[in-house]
């Protein structure tokens, strides 16, 4: 998956603006809201993780998906989901991914929107 | 039109705000589930777009309420989802779902859903179809003028001043308002029954007719009940029965026709008696001029504890402004004087039962 990600751009642009019907303020408004919250669910996520809590994660990290796939960071939410999903579906007894890719997904954001 | 938009995530309800009041529409948003019961209370929104997945009170659970809840007007749903198969379409459409957008969702999919649900909403008749049967059945006594007009107006301003009354506070709420609003023209439905020669009688009833005249509030009771259990969820209908049947008791109990006392007569009654009495004593009949606001008032809070509930004579007082803002604005048009019905030959008795 990441491997596809990192050819796919950080936010695909034209998907935002016909989300946003061609208004650029709520486009830009949109993102940096994004941005403002984004980091604090993060560390949320990454913290989630470590407890090892697959409800929590999942909870948390359902937030996250639906935040990034708004503003069409979809390869972010991609990897978001694929942690969604492994802590839907985890019984307990295996271990939860982590959020390095999601951290280096992040950074490509970072990097586009500064 | 108002739209909730419900969703716990910041930059999506962001998004979905910015799109909604792009397409013209009064936005008011929800953290959650319970944020968004709480603001449907205080607002009048009739699309609710709402994310599913959330703390507190997801999107079933609202809409589960939201269809438990009738009150006024219907709610239209669409529920926000990644979630696809007919299993959670089903699940979605059980719980009260109108319609369903896939998140992220696509701003023309979501402008043509959003045109669906004003086009379903638009159709709802109720309202319109509670008042023109008021309006009927007050046609056949055609001395009334523009009363539904102002009594559903008193009535909504009692309503607001009591809700911040310490004893009422906990009972009308603005669900309660609203349904008063929307069913205290129906409080005389059941003069439909009354003979036309006792109804528009030009001279004082007698006894007998006075009886025959106080069973308008058994047949409009009766009515609405009959409405009512065939429809037992339909909360308004508890309402408008209960202020058809109640409106001429009396706090003292010697009113009718049940001789209820007190706080035995349901507040919506009780609201309902003072704000017709005092529509009574101030519009202009043909044996009788309107009596002025200060007139009226006088008659109205003598009543304070014998004919009326003390709590709301008291809310009369601290709103009376508001009755005289509502009595000029709601005046009726002047009509030629019917030789028929002369001021000679009418007696306060009609209005009596009014």
């Amino acid at each position: 998956m990441s491997s596809n990600n990192a050819a796919a751009p950080p936010i695909e642009m034209d998907v935002l603006i016909d989300r946003c019907m061609g208004n650029l303020d709520l486009m830009q408004r949109v993102v940096t809201a994004f941005v403002d919250h984004f980091p604090d669910d993060l560390t949320a996520l990454e913290e989630a993780l470590q407890s090892g809590v697959g409800p929590d994660v999942a909870a948390i990290a359902h937030r996250m998906k639906g935040s990034a796939s708004s503003v069409a960071a979809n390869a972010l939410a991609a990897e978001i989901a694929a942690v969604e999903c492994a802590a839907r579906t985890s019984d307990g007894s295996e271990e939860l991914p982590t959020a390095c890719r999601l951290r280096e997904e992040w950074d490509r954001i970072l990097a586009t929107v500064s | 039109m108002q739209v909730l938009v419900v969703d716990d995530d910041a930059t999506s309800a962001m998004m979905l705000e910015g799109v909604l009041s792009n397409l013209g529409y009064s936005v008011v948003v929800a953290t959650d589930g319970q944020d968004a019961w709480e603001k449907l209370r205080e607002c009048d929104c009739r699309i609710v777009v709402s994310d599913w997945e959330m703390p507190h009170m997801d999107g079933l659970e609202l809409c589960r309420r939201i269809r438990s809840r009738d009150t006024g007007s219907y709610v239209y749903v669409i529920l926000l989802t990644s979630r696809s198969g007919s299993e959670n379409l089903v699940e979605g459409l059980r719980a009260g779902a109108d319609d369903f957008v896939t998140k992220p969702f696509d701003a023309a999919e979501l402008r043509v859903r959003m045109y669906v649900g004003e086009r379903i909403v638009s159709m709802e008749s109720r309202d319109v179809v509670i008042f023109t049967l008021a309006k009927l059945a007050e046609s056949r006594d055609p001395d009334t003028g523009s009363h539904l007009e102002r009594v559903r107006e008193y009535v909504r301003t009692l309503g607001e001043q009591l809700s911040s009354h310490e004893k009422y506070r906990e009972e009308i709420d603005p669900d309660f308002i609203r349904m008063m609003y929307l069913t205290s023209p129906l409080h005389d439905i059941g003069k439909v029954g009354i003979p036309d020669d006792v109804l528009l009688k030009p001279g004082r009833l007698t006894k007998d007719e006075f009886e025959c005249m106080k069973a308008h509030t058994v047949i409009g009771g009766k009515t609405l009940d009959a409405a009512l259990r065939a429809h037992p969820n339909a909360a308004y209908l508890r309402v408008a029965r209960d202020i058809a049947w109640t409106h001429h008791e009396r706090w003292d109990g010697t009113g009718y026709p049940c001789g209820l006392a007190g706080e035995e007569i349901p507040l919506c009654g009780r609201i309902m008696a003072v704000a017709d009495v005092y529509d009574a004593l101030t519009t202009k009949r043909v044996y009788k001029e309107a009596m002025p606001h200060s007139e009226a008032r006088e008659i109205v809070v003598s009543g304070s504890g014998s004919q009326f509930d003390p709590t709301v004579i008291d809310a009369f007082l601290e709103c009376e402004d508001d009755f005289i803002r509502i009595r000029e604005s709601l005046q009726d048009a002047p009509e030629p004087v019917d030789e028929a019905q002369s001021p000679d030959t009418q007696t306060p008795a009609a209005i009596a039962a009014d």
